[in-house]
């Protein structure tokens, strides 16, 4: 029985794997019109792959044109070899309707196409005429094809080429639009994803052989150990993985932060191209955002919440273990684009149509589409699994407003991940429909673009929520352990992120302030967007509060936390400025909003949970940290994110995701910056070498190393495997007699056999 | 470093003006409310702070296991939520005012009126009598200019960061922008929202010109 059951699992764990390396095969398959009759732009030139920096232009071209007008188009080269000299490029220009006409001895017309004549070689820009079908209905799709070439038509000199496609819709024309032009992978790109489907099968042939063999069977400690952590269910074990992994992120998001802010140190950085730029870019923001910060909360919530409510595991183990290797799946598809002919380079908030066969033919979407919808499925199942465990299997004393803040900003956190992912998950699928099967969901014609941002955004905002409780959860553990005092207006800290959930969903709008939609929508989002300040200033106050009256110890845990708090402030009011639709009407894409982002995600979010790992290590690994190097290591990080990001508010001109810049105003705002940057990375590895060293030799914990407020503290450090006795039960205080009197009288503990 | 390099941006135009007064307002206050806060923190963690290892706890000091115990008065969360809510609506009505200016099309008759068409990788610029121009918009001065922007390919967003002016260009959607050069100058324009590989490069500039430099410019025929 057991045993079919896992031979059933791994079947299925090989179906999808193989399934989701095969996927990107698909994006060779096109079934698209033209593009065949011509091989590219100019038949005098070889052949070769497309050039992304060209572009081809089609100007002129009207959005709904009137049956049997004339219009004239202008064909225009952007981008390419520096023009000069004899031969600058050719056009090849096809319709699938109406007529295309030439307007002097430029051009001419070969098989109803247009193509420059020898006397239009010099030019890169050329005036034609289009007459419209004489029908009212029809979806007219122009193919252009462009050849950009750099002067000399040395025989040796490479085609710069590309292609586009235009379209223009009849007036009558409704329902589903036409296919337009597909895309044409190079045969070699088709192929690439080989090494990552080898690489794969060989993971999943090691996991099929472990997994299908007897466990008595499998000897040595090597094979004992993949063995253990490759099939634990439990949720300490599954919490530890999320957390050797969540760093690894931290890690490799930081290298490609550096990477970035070592181009952008000077005006025209030449550490990495413009593509490659652009792919860090959305690594970066997809990395940290989705693959480090969210798993490193919930590694704390693995490994805590049951711990916090006395259970003695999550509601489903094996769901858990699934919703790991998922989220591990995910992030290695996403990242692999950096090795099949590059990652994803649209940016993190994946705008279309940027997004589609037209204009991202690679790889990178693809995969990290699957991984993010690979991420949708793990969220998606560990959301019920903490819901069910933290209504469900909490000890029997334990009321719901009795939960600790940590285990309480979970619950809010998966109930905000309840609402949004699916809409990332859809939005995700359209997406793959629309690049590989031909759909229109995010066509330009039917207003996709906005749909997409509507969709990504309902997702996009409250996720920034979903970051952010599980870090304030974190600080109100460690400032109550610290402060020696209960936390001030504790039912209110837990109403407000309440209210907190309920408009993060409700606040998307705001990312469209400048989109030109309808007005009455946006400014309803004005005042919704200022509102969320409101229970997060109170829980701010409210943390704050908590230090009147007490015995502060700031050891590194209430140093991060503290550090944490400032910034939270800092990155909350910039905030109320970009809720602003006049001034995001100025500030949107620019600097400013990637400080203010950066206050929210790193000073606040990622600096308290670095005080969670402070704060919990010695509970998981039974050994203290080093106070010293964790001391350096806040101070070194406080001091030079500020140095990083401060100045950046300043560049209220500067576009995000651009890799160089030419105004000179700009350049020492970005070098202060960049120093900061590099800094703040070098400090990180503090951390790493703190882990490493206190694994090694760092002293014993002890059961409760801070006098901290809940259950885990009660257990030994780490805690047993396998809790083999009745888990400890809260006795609730009366909550009258705790508050006024403030006796020496423990509100008792005890276990429910006691 | 060169003290000819303007360390802030400059400002002109006619929204430019009244877009630095609301973020003074919002700046004055944020300002306030940072220092409010940084003070209590610092105030808090001075006076609070343990004299040693071995000071002793107060006595309702958390304890592990136990029951958490609920502190604090009341009215202090709600007292806050209420200077909060009053502060930003306070600031809002602000907002409305300014995003009415923005916001509003101009009823100007005389309006110099333009579509923009954003493309990869630059913006053209098509003139009431049909002449085309690219990169480069040349208005006169003292003129109400209304843009008309879309985008014939991806999402695009148009800004003139000097006149504090920002449109997204989004394909099959017109949005629209309106402002009135107060000198004549030129001014840097630039696609805000990733658009692919040269976005950084896609750049062009607004020129405000006198009225007659515009009718000599009009009459060389753009
Ligand atoms: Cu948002
Ligand atoms: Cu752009």
């Amino acid at each position: 029985m057991q045993r079919s059951a896992r031979v059933l699992g791994v079947s299925l764990l090989c179906t999808v794997v193989l399934l989701v390396s095969l996927a990107p095969l698909m994006s060779g398959f096109s079934g698209g019109i033209g593009g065949q009759r011509v091989a590219n732009g100019c038949t005098c030139h070889g052949e070769g792959g497309a050039d992304p920096s060209v572009s081809p232009l089609l100007l002129g071209v009207p959005q709904t044109y009137e049956a049997g007008m004339s219009y004239n188009l202008t064909v225009q080269i952007q981008g390419g070899p520096v023009p000069g000299g004899e031969h600058q490029g050719g056009f090849n220009l096809d319709a699938s309707d109406g007529a295309l006409l030439t307007r002097d001895d430029t051009t001419q017309r070969q098989e109803g196409q247009l193509t420059h004549t020898t006397a239009g070689n010099g030019q890169r820009t050329w005036q034609v005429a289009w007459m419209a079908p004489k029908e009212e209905d029809h979806i007219v799709t122009f193919r252009l094809l462009v050849n950009s070439v750099d002067g000399d038509f040395a025989p040796s000199s490479t085609d710069s080429w590309n292609r586009a496609t235009f379209t223009s819709r009849g007036p009558g024309a409704g329902g589903i639009p036409q296919p337009q032009g597909g895309t044409h992978t190079p045969l070699l790109q088709r192929w690439f994803p080989l090494p990552l489907v080898v690489v794969l099968s060989l993971v999943l042939a090691v996991l099929i052989v472990l997994l299908l063999l007897p466990p008595a069977a499998v000897r040595g400690p090597l094979g004992r150990f993949l063995l253990h952590w490759l099939t634990t269910t439990n949720h300490k074990d599954i919490g530890v993985l999320y957390f050797v992994t969540s760093l690894l992120m931290y890690l490799v998001g930081g290298a490609l932060a550096m990477v970035m802010r070592g181009q952008l140190a000077g005006p025209s950085g030449d550490l990495v191209s413009p593509q490659l730029y652009n792919q860090l870019v959305t690594m970066h923001g997809a990395i940290m955002a989705l693959f480090f910060l969210s798993p490193l909360g919930f590694a704390f919530a693995n490994y805590l919440v049951p711990l916090q409510i006395g259970a003695r595991d999550l509601a489903f183990p094996r769901i858990n273990a699934l919703s790991y290797w998922l989220y591990l799946l995910g992030a290695l598809v996403a990242a692999s684009g950096f090795f099949v002919g590059g990652a994803a380079d649209v940016g993190w908030t994946f705008y279309a149509p940027l997004t589609n066969a037209t204009y991202s033919p690679g790889l990178g979407v693809d995969l990290a589409g699957i991984g993010l919808f690979l991420l949708f499925l793990s969220v998606t199942i560990s959301t019920i699994n903490f819901l069910v465990t933290i209504l469900r299997l909490r000890a029997p004393t334990m009321g719901l407003w009795q939960v600790p803040m940590f285990t309480w900003s979970v619950l809010m956190t998966v109930l905000i991940m309840l609402i949004i992912f699916p809409a990332l998950g859809g939005a995700l699928l359209l997406l793959v429909s629309d690049r590989h099967f031909g759909t229109h969901f995010f066509d330009s014609a039917l207003n996709g673009a906005l749909l997409w941002d509507h969709l990504f955004w309902f997702f996009g905002h409250p996720e920034v929520y979903v970051l952010l409780l599980p870090s304030l959860g974190t600080t109100a553990e460690i400032l109550q352990a610290f402060s020696r005092r209960p936390l001030y207006g504790r039912r209110y800290i837990m109403g407000a992120m309440v209210v907190g959930v309920v408009l993060s969903v409700i606040v998307w709008g705001h990312h469209m302030f400048t989109t030109g939609i309808d007005q009455r929508f946006l400014e309803v989002q004005v005042v919704l967007t200022e509102s969320i300040s409101i229970p997060f200033a109170v829980i701010v106050l409210c943390y704050i509060l908590t230090l009147h009256g007490g015995k502060l110890r700031l050891r590194t845990p209430a140093l991060w936390a503290l550090g944490s708090l400032a910034l939270f402030t800092i990155g909350g009011i910039t905030g109320v400025f970009l809720a602003s639709q006049a001034l995001d009407t100025h500030l949107r894409g620019s600097y400013y909003v990637v400080a203010h982002f950066h206050y929210t995600l790193v000073g606040s979010t990622t600096f308290a949970l670095i005080g969670g790992i402070y704060y919990w290590f010695p509970k998981m690994s039974g050994r203290m940290l080093s106070e010293r190097l964790g001391r350096w290591h806040f101070g070194i990080s406080f001091l030079s994110f500020n140095l990083n990001f401060l100045p950046l508010f300043e560049l209220t001109d500067m576009p995000r995701r651009i890799a160089t810049y030419d105004v000179a105003r700009w350049v020492p705002y970005n070098q202060v910056a960049t120093v900061g940057a590099i800094i703040f990375g070098v400090a990180q590895l503090l951390l790493i070498v703190n882990l490493l060293q206190s694994m090694r030799r760092g002293a014993p914990a002890g059961k409760d190393p801070w006098r901290g407020p809940s259950l885990e503290w009660t257990l030994s450090s780490p805690p047993p495997h396998d809790p083999s006795e009745q888990p400890p039960v809260v006795v609730a205080a009366p909550a009258t007699q705790a508050v006024t009197t403030g006796s020496s009288s423990d509100p008792a503990v005890g276990t429910a056999k006691g | 470093m060169d003290p000819l390099i303007p360390l802030r941006l400059p400002v002109t135009g006619l929204h430019g003006p009244v877009y630095e007064q609301l973020f003074a307002l919002y700046l004055g206050i944020g300002i306030v409310a940072a220092l409010l806060v940084f003070s209590l923190m610092a105030y808090l963690i001075h006076r609070y702070r343990a004299a040693g290892p071995s000071d002793v706890d107060p006595p309702d000091a958390p304890r592990a296991g136990a029951a958490p115990i609920e502190r604090g008065d009341c009215r202090v969360p709600l007292v806050l939520a209420l200077l909060v809510t009053l502060v930003l609506f306070s600031v809002s009505l602000g907002t409305f005012d300014t995003i009415a200016l923005y916001h509003d099309e101009p009823n100007d008759p005389d309006a110099l009126r333009i579509d923009v068409v954003a493309y990869r990788y630059g913006f053209s610029y098509t003139y009431p009598d049909g002449s085309v121009v690219v990169d480069n918009l040349t208005v006169p001065v003292d003129r109400t200019v209304v843009l008309k922007i879309t985008s014939t390919d991806v999402f695009h967003n148009f800004a003139v960061p000097e006149l504090r002016l920002k449109a997204d260009a989004i394909p099959g959607h017109t949005t629209m922008l309106w402002f009135k050069g107060d000198s004549p100058g030129t001014h840097r324009i630039q696609c805000m929202e990733l658009c692919g590989t040269d976005h950084g490069a896609m750049v062009g500039s607004l020129r405000i010109l006198s009225a007659p430099e515009y009718d000599q410019w009009v009459a060389r025929g753009g």
